[in-house]
């Protein structure tokens, strides 16, 4: 079960000036107060709530009383198509059938499908740590702005050590949870588990992603490249994007523009403006094509 | 920065993807010369009929091990292959990508086309190495797609596949006629191509699966429209290719007649496929009569297939009498 409707009641009792606890939400739900614990951690960390306890009360309050829960209404038909893709997935039975049926069940907890109870329907139960949840979120947004990390990093039977890495990616392996770094101490890239990781610091200085890392994909799938056109434009681009294709400046009014679909690239590339498509010449072929089959439909030319 | 373009490989869809693309290849590279019936009779190709439980689309692929599989086919042409594809989870997958990638720009160099996966197989007919892409063609239409060399192999499934090709030697008609009805009777008699795994059945149960699959009716749109016209097209290839094989020997003509009635019988499948909104579908409805043809089919092959196996009884059959040390072969 989702331990939504336990933090919204959480939440009413906080906003009507009860000032809840752990035990009052024990007792509430029937559960431990351990585990009444986690869900206020949850809601604290993970939510964003700025909870403050108030010892003279015993409870918690809202530091700023404009905070409101994240909204987690779902329309009737986003019901049916999570209800119709948890059902595809449970029933799928090709390649990596397990993991996707993982997938299935874990989107069946999102919609109200009532099992027959059978012992089969169980679903996986996973241990989320609050710590690793956080560390992972901080790790995220390192990756996403190239931010250099420190990190307390604790291998089994050694001392803890303070480490600067540059994150590149997060990957999961054998259920475990690990960073792929360039550690700047070792000059090396390593790999490190998360549950290892003691302390996550989020720098402001940031690091240059010039090269791909060595291993990259060890643990994954491999990652497709996406094609590269240097096209010359006809005015400078403000932010890193054409129009929504990750663009690069090449030079003056050059850009490599990064973009996976060659179809809808191509599109594009007839609805936008531009003044020379330099590279790849497959591109410039392509896009001939294209122009020459418009101008004998234009003309009403037979197209074979 | 070199590059090559073989303009004059045209793959067309009909048959098999495989077939196609083998076709496409070999005739361009005048290693085969002759209709894409006989091809797909005398390399096996035609009478591999697989089906998922659920009639998924990709039960016309997975007639087993592709290794194994497309050698019997190529090398029952006498024409030299090489494969290579796996998983492309796999650590060493960037290795053997690397590899594949230089075997493709040299196949393309002796002006030879390659089989490549998309899915689902397709011919690379070029490269650049300035762009460091492949051109590849998957019939659907004239443009084709492009590859980077750094996704090749990548795809929307978990596994890669690659075949390349080289000179050919001469192989007795009889030969490989004989080879192709043993080739049949093997993929008939086999229930499953791709154990472990039971969900996809072969030949004789293949018919049991798509029947059931039909009856039970929670099967797979497309797949189940997919699997049927392709059956459509393997069986007429079948009798094709039996007709003009039929002087070999005398029951060759009767199995063609067996074969000649199965596709007059089936060819009511069509009408049994409907199109709405630019959709083709099974139509519920006639489901029965769908299965009632299925059946009487299943019988007709049936008795065809006793007929191969009384030609291949008259001739020792070396290549399966001597347990090999190399790929596959049953357990005794």
């Amino acid at each position: 079960m989702s331990n939504m409707h336990r933090i919204q009641w959480f939440d009413q009792q906080i906003r009507e000036g009860k000032y809840p606890n752990s035990n009052h939400l024990a007792q509430q739900f029937e559960i431990s107060r351990r585990q009444a614990q986690r869900d206020i951690e949850y809601l604290g960390i993970s939510l964003r709530a700025p909870l403050l306890y108030m010892s003279k009360n015993r409870g918690y309050c809202y530091e700023h009383p404009t905070y409101v829960l994240p909204l987690l209404y779902m329309t009737e038909e986003e019901k049916q198509v999570l209800k119709f893709l948890a059902f595809r997935y449970r029933h799928y039975s090709y390649d990596n059938a397990s993991a996707v049926n993982r997938v299935g069940h874990l989107l069946s907890r999102f919609t109200d499908e009532q099992h027959a109870g059978t012992v089969t329907d169980r679903l996986p139960v996973f241990d989320a740590h609050p710590r690793l949840m956080q560390n992972i979120e901080l790790l995220s947004h390192a990756i996403q702005d190239c931010l250099i990390v420190q990190i307390v990093y604790k291998h089994p039977e050694e001392e803890a050590t303070r480490l600067g890495i540059c994150p590149f990616r997060l990957m999961n392996h054998y259920n475990g949870d690990y960073v792929i770094a360039f550690c700047e101490q070792q000059h090396k890239q390593r790999i490190f588990r998360l549950d290892s990781i003691e302390h996550v610091t989020v720098t402001d200085v940031r690091f240059e992603r010039t090269i791909e890392p060595v291993g990259w994909e060890a643990g994954g799938s491999p990652v497709r490249k996406p094609f590269i056109a240097a096209v010359r434009l006809s005015s400078p681009l403000i932010g890193e994007t054409w129009k929504g294709y990750p663009a690069q400046s090449m030079g003056e009014l050059l850009y490599n523009i990064e973009f996976y679909d060659i179809d809808s690239f191509l599109q594009h590339l007839l609805s936008s403006e531009w003044q020379q498509v330099v590279a790849p010449k497959w591109l410039r072929t392509k896009l001939q094509g294209r122009c020459l089959k418009l101008l004998a439909q234009l003309n009403g030319e037979d197209e074979s | 920065m070199s590059s090559a373009c073989l303009e004059h490989i045209r793959l067309i869809r009909e048959s098999k993807s495989y077939t196609d693309s083998l076709y496409a290849v070999l005739t361009a590279a005048h290693i085969f010369n002759g209709p894409k019936y006989m091809l797909s009779g005398l390399s096996g190709m035609a009478f591999k009929f697989t089906v998922h439980e659920k009639l998924l689309p990709m039960s016309v692929t997975a007639y087993g091990q592709w290794g194994d599989e497309h050698w019997q086919a190529v090398n029952n042409l006498g024409v030299y292959t090489e494969w290579d594809g796996g998983r492309t989870r796999h650590p060493t997958f960037r290795y053997y990508q690397q590899d594949a990638v230089q075997a493709v720009k040299d196949s393309l160099d002796r002006g030879i086309g390659v089989i490549y996966w998309l899915p689902e197989f397709g011919v690379i007919y070029g490269y650049d190495d300035e762009d460091e892409v492949f051109y590849v063609q998957d019939g659907s239409s004239r443009e084709g797609q492009i590859v980077l060399y750094h996704n090749f192999g990548l795809n929307s499934t978990p596994f890669w596949y690659c075949q390349v090709f080289g000179e050919h030697v001469h192989v007795a008609r009889e030969t490989m006629i004989l080879e192709s009805l043993r080739l049949a009777i093997l993929d008939w008699e086999t229930p499953y191509k791709t154990l472990p795994h039971t969900d996809i059945a072969s030949g004789r149960m293949a018919y049991a699966f798509l029947r059931q699959g039909l009856e039970k009716g929670g099967f797979d749109e497309d797949g189940a429209v997919y699997i049927l016209d392709n059956y459509l097209c393997a069986r007429t290839e079948i009798r094709d290719y039996l007709q003009a094989v039929s002087g070999t020997w005398p029951e060759l003509g009767q199995a063609f007649n067996l074969y000649d009635h199965l596709v007059c019988t089936v060819s009511g499948i069509k009408g049994c496929i409907k199109e709405t909104a630019g959709l083709r579908r099974v139509d519920r409805r006639q489901v029965h009569e769908l299965i009632a043809m299925l059946t009487a089919a299943e019988s007709l092959e049936e008795q065809a297939i006793s007929l191969f196996r009384a030609i291949a009884g008259k001739y020792p059959d070396l290549k399966r009498s001597t347990v090999p040390r190399w790929g596959t072969h049953s357990p005794r």
